[in-house]
């Protein structure tokens, strides 16, 4: 864990202080909660919170909607302190627990149990008015999130101001997907504080049992995917094995691939399918022979025909992979160029070959040393349109440029090929794009 | 239709038919009815996929709510709602099959309503939190064993796994909190149909990660899948030899009373236990071909490096020392070698089954073949 910057741990630990402070302040002048209903309502916080899951960015939490029933709950006794206390168990993230990390418990404690004091303030205002009826009782939760998130945002949104040095308004935009969940959150916490006040505690458990069997569902999600990606790392393996020339080929051309769908705003899902597909595209390279793979000099003609099967079995074991199956398909690479006409086409196949390209002109071949950057890009740029996608061409220089990165003769990872020649002959690696080579072959 | 433009279609229709179903009768519940008979249908679309194929519906969580309904209006919409899904279905699959999950679904209805019914008569229709949660609870419960039942003779592999419980808990408890909110209990806490459409969220959640979990794992064997193809595709093995190999081994090892973790790790290993082949470098005289034991070895080391996979890289290695994967090894050896024999050699099973018997003593355990022998007779 990186370390925390002092600012920002007094700005956490005041946080901290103050929504204490509100909590005793509150129990003191009003009326202190009913320690069992709060030992209740932290123990489902703790009972669907310590497992928190986190894919694609979202944090998925039930926590906010916990602490919306306690707001409900309370409200009758009129003890805002149950709430405030929920809530600054609720902020906590456990894994800053786990890390010990404890300014970043005071602060993000802090400041949960602040803005559930402004929520629940906002409910007390204009719960009255609205809770005799649906669907106007809604308002009040929507309206209590809605105080609740300023809060959240504003508070969360110094802290990061003070840690990352942002500006304020990007990081404000980065909470706004997270308001909708808040909301949907909120409805379903103001309806179960409802039945808790009428029908008891009971309905309570009812409704973790679903959240807390849809974490455990995600969580094995997880760890599927995680074994798929090691999975992955087998054919890598295999494939570095049978041809040492092409180590690192395929998680290069993968990153390659990440960078065009960056520039041309893939969707998570998509990329990550992208990335799949680029880390397999050699897949087929397993039923070339070794002695094939790594034959410095040219091949005979019936040598290159039986390595170019390799692209023909790549479509074959990749379409039996149903996500991967629409890029397969499409993705014959010895007869593939590109055809503005063709607007059925999907685009990344067309991004693989660019990556592929790409990373076989700027490393060492058992055929070739690799080639200088300017030549990859001047290269890029000249097929661009004809064998190139162009914007997949532009995407990947535009991209290798902006991280300021240099690949290609000199600046290669491993440099033990020492014998190879400058300039040579031979198609075992595809890609292989000098013009006088395609001639050749 | 794709599943989400029926879904739409359903959603829109179901609407319209409550909107008309309220001008009707304005006082009444009707409306609710058919708006639930539409969410029954959506139930019987979303479903709860399990490992072995099979799925539970999110519809029987409906079911709880429509039971809180007088059985003749219970019966109707049930009625209603599976003409519906039975039509949406047709272009599903073969007609045996839509008929024995129509059969499925009605029983567990039946069943759930009966329950229901029959503890609100035992309790004296006692208006009492845990009364009510009692009748809900005991008839959420009893779908579980019916549906088993019913799986269990239309032959629809009815599934106990850990996975299957957890989808039933879900399904329960959404249900009974779906229904106590909708109808409230002594008047008190009713929320209408704002109670089954809120607190369907968590399931929906459920029903999401479900999916997820489904597609992943789906990706991930049919990736295992592609891989094993590799030394058929470059003419090692005969067209096929893995997936055999893997059917063969997964029916023997259930034969024998494998655990299912161990028979997850010897099908992975049946489907790759060969790959290892093709990155050893092609001997130039093709009448000398790799020894199976150098084969074994290299394909083991390479799925041992892999943690998923490690498992089914000591099944390849074939270490009769390890006494937990002694069956597991047989197993995979034992189909592997059938399948060359028959596949490959053009045997048939009763000569390809003496062959493996005539060999020496302790190359084949005599129960691993006693199992292929059951399996091999049973496919006949």
């Amino acid at each position: 864990m990186s370390e925390t910057p002092t600012g920002l741990k007094v700005f956490g630990a005041a946080m901290f202080v103050a929504a204490a402070a509100a909590a005793s302040f509150f129990a003191i002048s009003d009326s202190s909660p009913k320690p069992g209903v709060v030992l209740l309502f932290v123990a489902l916080v703790l009972f669907s919170e310590l497992r928190a899951v986190e894919i694609e960015h979202l944090v998925v939490s039930p926590g906010w909607m916990i602490v919306m029933a306690a707001i409900v709950v309370f409200r009758p006794e009129g003890a805002p302190s149950g709430p405030v206390i929920v809530a600054m168990i609720a902020g906590i993230h456990w894994p800053h627990f786990r890390a010990r990390a404890w300014d970043l418990i005071a602060l993000n404690s802090g400041i949960w149990g602040l803005a559930a004091l402004a929520a629940a303030a906002s409910y007390s205002a204009f719960s009255p008015a609205f809770v005799a009826h649906f669907p106007q009782a809604l308002l009040a939760p929507a309206l209590a999130t809605i105080a609740n998130v300023l809060v959240l945002v504003l508070l969360l949104g110094i802290g990061f101001v003070i840690r990352t040095r942002a500006s304020f308004v990007s990081i404000v935009q980065g909470f706004v997907p997270m308001t909708l969940q808040f909301i949907s959150f909120a409805l379903l916490g103001f309806l179960l504080g409802r039945l808790d006040l009428a029908l008891g505690p009971a309905v309570l458990l009812l409704i973790i049992v679903p959240i807390v069997i849809a974490r455990e569902m995600l969580m094995a999600f997880v760890k599927v995917k995680e074994s798929h990606d090691e999975t992955v790392q087998l054919l890598i393996r295999a494939l570095e094995q049978k041809d040492p020339y092409t180590a690192g080929h395929a998680e290069r051309v993968a990153v390659y691939a990440s960078y065009i769908a960056e520039e041309l705003d893939f969707m998570p899902a998509r990329a990550e399918r992208l990335r799949f597909a680029a880390l397999m595209h050699d897949i087929g390279k397993l039923v070339v022979p070794n002695q094939l793979l790594n034959k410095p000099g040219k091949l005979t003609e019936e040598e290159f025909a039986r390595v170019r099967v390799h692209e023909g079995v790549s479509v074959q074991m990749l379409s039996h992979i149903d996500f991967l199956r629409p890029i397969a398909l499409h993705a014959h690479s010895d007869t593939m160029r590109f055809n503005p006409d063709d607007l059925n086409h999907p685009i990344e196949p067309y991004i693989i070959m660019v990556a592929d390209a790409y990373d076989a002109m700027t490393s060492t071949r058992s055929y070739r040393k690799a080639l200088p950057q300017e030549v990859a890009f001047a290269e890029l740029r000249d097929k661009s349109g004809q064998q190139f996608h162009p914007a997949c061409a532009q995407a990947l220089i535009v991209a290798i440029q902006k991280r300021n990165e240099v690949h290609g003769k000199g600046h290669e990872h491993e440099s033990h090929f020492e014998d190879a020649p400058e300039v040579g002959l031979g198609s075992a690696g595809l890609g292989d794009l000098l013009p006088d080579e395609k001639s050749n072959t | 239709m794709s599943q989400r433009r029926q879904m739409a279609f359903l959603v829109l229709a179901g609407c319209v038919a409550g909107a008309l179903a309220h001008f009707a009768d304005p006082s009444g519940s009707t409306a609710a009815l058919v708006l639930l008979a539409a969410a029954l249908v959506l139930g019987e679309l979303l479903v709860l996929r399990l490992e072995n194929g099979t799925a539970v519906p999110l519809s029987y969580a409906v079911l709880l709510v429509l039971a809180t309904f007088p059985a003749p209006r219970y019966a109707a919409a049930v009625a209603g709602a599976e003409l519906i899904s039975a039509v949406l279905r047709f272009s599903d699959r073969e007609s045996g099959w839509r008929t024995q999950v129509m059969v499925e679904r009605i029983v567990v209805a039946a069943a759930t309503i009966a329950v229901y019914d029959g503890l609100r008569t035992l309790t004296h229709h006692d208006e009492t939190v845990a009364a009510v949660l009692f009748s809900l609870g005991a008839a959420a419960v009893s779908q579980l064993p019916v549906d088993l039942a019913v799986r269990w003779i239309l032959r629809l592999r009815p599934s106990f796994s850990p996975r299957t419980r957890l989808a039933w808990l879900a399904i329960a408890s959404s249900g009974m909190l779906m229904a106590i909110g909708y109808r409230g209990v002594d008047g008190r806490g009713q929320v209408g149909l704002w109670g089954p459409l809120l607190f369907s969220t968590p399931l929906l959640a459920a029903w999401y990660a479900f999916e997820r979990l489904d597609s992943a794992t789906t990706a991930y064997l049919q990736t295992i899948e592609s891989l094993a193809m590799a030394p058929e595709f470059g003419g090692i093995v005969p067209p096929g030899h893995s997936q055999r190999v893997k059917a063969l081994a997964t029916a023997m090892a259930a034969s024998l009373g494998v655990s299912a973790a161990d028979t997850a790790d010897l099908e992975m290993a049946a489907l790759l236990h060969h790959l290892g082949q093709v990155t050893i470098d092609e001997p130039d005289d093709l009448t000398s071909p790799t020894p199976p034991s150098e084969v074994a070895a290299v394909t083991s080391a390479m799925l041992r490096e892999i943690k998923p996979l490690a498992a089914a890289g000591d099944i390849v290695a074939g270490d009769p020392a390890d006494p937990r994967r002694r069956v597991a090894v047989q197993v995979l050896r034992v189909a592997s070698d059938y399948d060359d024999l028959t596949a490959r050699d053009g045997n048939d099973e009763y000569v390809a089954i003496e062959t493996l018997r005539g060999a020496p003593g302790y190359v084949y355990d005599p129960k691993v073949l006693n199992a292929l022998e059951r399996v091999v007779g049973s496919a006949q």
